[in-house]
């Protein structure tokens, strides 16, 4: 059957970009999709993927964002063990000073290497420097509290918003800007975020209902009269600029105090489905205990699992020490122990069932997990290859 | 004819008769216009031919009713859930026998959620595949001068051509 070419290709944009790339050799029209001057094509393939799962991960330690980390990148499924990450992105990852990752959203990544920012989709190879804002020129070794999110309608375009941490302790209140890709500026936003008593972890965001949701820490150095005793959920939301509090369960607040204690939130769900939402998830005392935000109005939680790690079905040495975890692609905790990464299912047929995903080299250290797909997503309008790659 | 039909006939390619309900038919545009056709013509024993075979012609139809209540009123999150899972069902079917010609079939008569959901399953079929793979399900020559593939191969090293 000859197969139209415009079918052929809205096929392909439905494929993830290392396999539209493979199949640029099938023929002289399967060669011309994707290029860079196809930006239907890749536009159409960058909101495609918004619906994909995320299919591979970066590893880093915990380190202070000021200096340089070893990364480590892996795939979720062991028989998928090729990507489009180019072998000339590691390079650059390794030999660019001080490079770090600090946010990755379909395909695109946020990089940093001192006070130097950029946006770097590492299949196309492709970079957009951004203008160092003025709060990194006046606190250069600061950890940057930044949001990348790249669900918004133009493919083109992308989120990125930078919270200017001042004190967090003297003031509730957060000035924040966002970075205008069109007039390649950062711009003050007016209503700044009201964060509550506590540090929030920035570092891990949840993006839904059109605000952006971040969990406090769990320190106990506040005093118990405050309504910021426990632990609790912020959102602002970038329409409006309006901020909410949003409270955890009352069973994750008890004992939130415990130094074991850490808690993330992630994104439940598929975005195409209709109970996409937020889970909580615990990890106190070498028990995982993961609740699903079920209704958003009245901050009411469903718990969905406790379980101790041991009785998961890892097979190592006992003591087992959880290094690090992520909820993936709204169905799935991977988690890290001193040897290895494991998956485990929270959804439907695959609930509680345990895969062994592959060892890393980081030992007891803490890490972080940076979920990552390929595609084929553009760093805005302008096009510039990767510097590394320019020396060649 | 009036207005209050609930089912029309069709004809498939292969010359074979087949029914469709109003509701479903709404799903597709050239279907709508010829039901209009249909229901306002005088001449009501002429059955309208649908350019697709029988065989994709069934599962285009099926797919139709499956979906036409929720298009029509639209349904509750468990509706849209239970849905979900039997699209997924409903195309666990061989890329080369049938979904390509569901692919052209969903594109002829303008249906876009099927059309998505076609290209989506064929794309998810087609990710592990190799290039000399692609080429055999999609009836494709490789055209590629020999000097051509030379000139590809120092572009992406790594690029296979089978």
């Amino acid at each position: 059957m000859d197969m139209p070419h415009d079918i052929v290709i809205e096929i392909f944009s439905w494929l993830p970009a290392k396999s539209v790339h493979k199949f640029k050799s099938v023929n002289k029209f399967c060669n011309t999709i994707s290029s860079a001057e196809d930006t239907y094509f890749n536009e159409k393939q960058s909101q495609n993927a918004l619906l994909r799962d995320d299919s591979c991960f970066f590893l880093q330690p915990n380190w202070i964002q000021r200096y340089r980390a070893k990364h480590e990148f892996h795939h979720l499924s062991s028989k998928n063990t090729t990507s489009g990450v180019s072998h000339g992105f590691f390079q650059f990852l390794e030999h660019y000073p001080a490079c770090r990752i600090i946010a990755s959203s379909k395909g695109l990544i946020l990089g940093r290497s001192n006070i130097e920012l950029f946006i770097c989709n590492p299949v196309t190879q492709s970079w957009l420097p951004i203008p160092t804002p003025s709060y990194l020129e006046k606190y250069p070794d600061a950890d940057l509290k930044v949001v990348l999110d790249c669900n918004v309608e133009d493919s083109n375009d992308f989120m990125l918003f930078l919270f200017e941490v001042q004190d967090e302790w003297a003031s509730q209140y957060i000035d924040l800007r966002f970075y205008s890709v069109k007039e390649c500026m950062w711009k003050s936003v007016e209503a700044s975020f009201f964060h509550g008593g506590r540090p929030l972890r920035f570092d891990m965001h949840v993006y839904y209902r059109k605000a952006l949701h971040f969990i406090s820490n769990c320190y106990t150095f506040i005093s118990k009269k405050s309504p910021y005793f426990r632990p609790y959920i912020m959102a602002y939301n970038v329409e409006d600029g309006s901020s909410r509090m949003i409270r955890i369960p009352k069973e994750a607040r008890r004992g939130s105090h415990d130094l074991t204690c850490q808690m993330g939130i992630y994104k439940w769900g598929k975005p195409t489905s209709s109970y996409d939402s937020i889970c909580l998830v615990r990890l106190r005392k070498n028990v995982f205990t993961i609740w699903v935000l079920a209704n958003y109005e009245i901050d009411k939680w469903r718990r969905i699992l406790k379980i101790r790690v041991k009785a998961i079905g890892v097979k190592e040495k006992d003591p087992i020490i959880v290094t690090g975890f992520i909820v993936m692609n709204g169905d799935k905790l991977i988690f890290a122990t001193e040897e290895k990464i494991y998956g485990y299912g929270l959804r439907q047929e695959n609930f509680m069932k345990l895969e062994e995903i592959c060892k890393h080299e980081f030992g007891r250290g803490e890490m972080s997990f940076i979920a990552f797909s390929d595609t084929l997503r553009p760093c805005g309008h302008t096009v510039v290859t990767l510097p590394l790659m320019q020396q060649n | 004819m009036s207005s209050s039909v609930e089912a029309i006939t069709v004809l498939s390619s292969d010359g074979d008769e087949f029914k469709i309900t109003v509701s479903a038919a709404k799903l597709s545009k050239p279907l709508n216009w010829m039901l209009e056709d249909v229901c306002f013509s005088d001449d009501c024993d002429e059955v309208p031919t649908i350019e697709v075979n029988s065989k994709t012609l069934v599962k285009v139809i099926e797919y139709c009713e499956k979906h036409a209540p929720r298009a029509n009123s639209g349904a509750s999150d468990s509706d849209a859930e239970e849905l979900k899972k039997w699209d997924i069902e409903f195309m666990k079917m061989d890329v080369k026998d049938i979904l390509f010609h569901i692919l052209m079939a969903a594109n002829y008569l303008h249906m876009e959620g099927l059309y998505d959901l076609a290209c989506q399953t064929a794309a998810d079929l087609m990710k592990g595949m190799t290039v000399s793979q692609i080429r055999k399900i999609f009836h494709i020559k490789n055209d590629f001068s020999s000097e051509e593939q030379e000139q590809l191969r120092r572009q992406h090293p790594g690029c296979s051509f089978d």
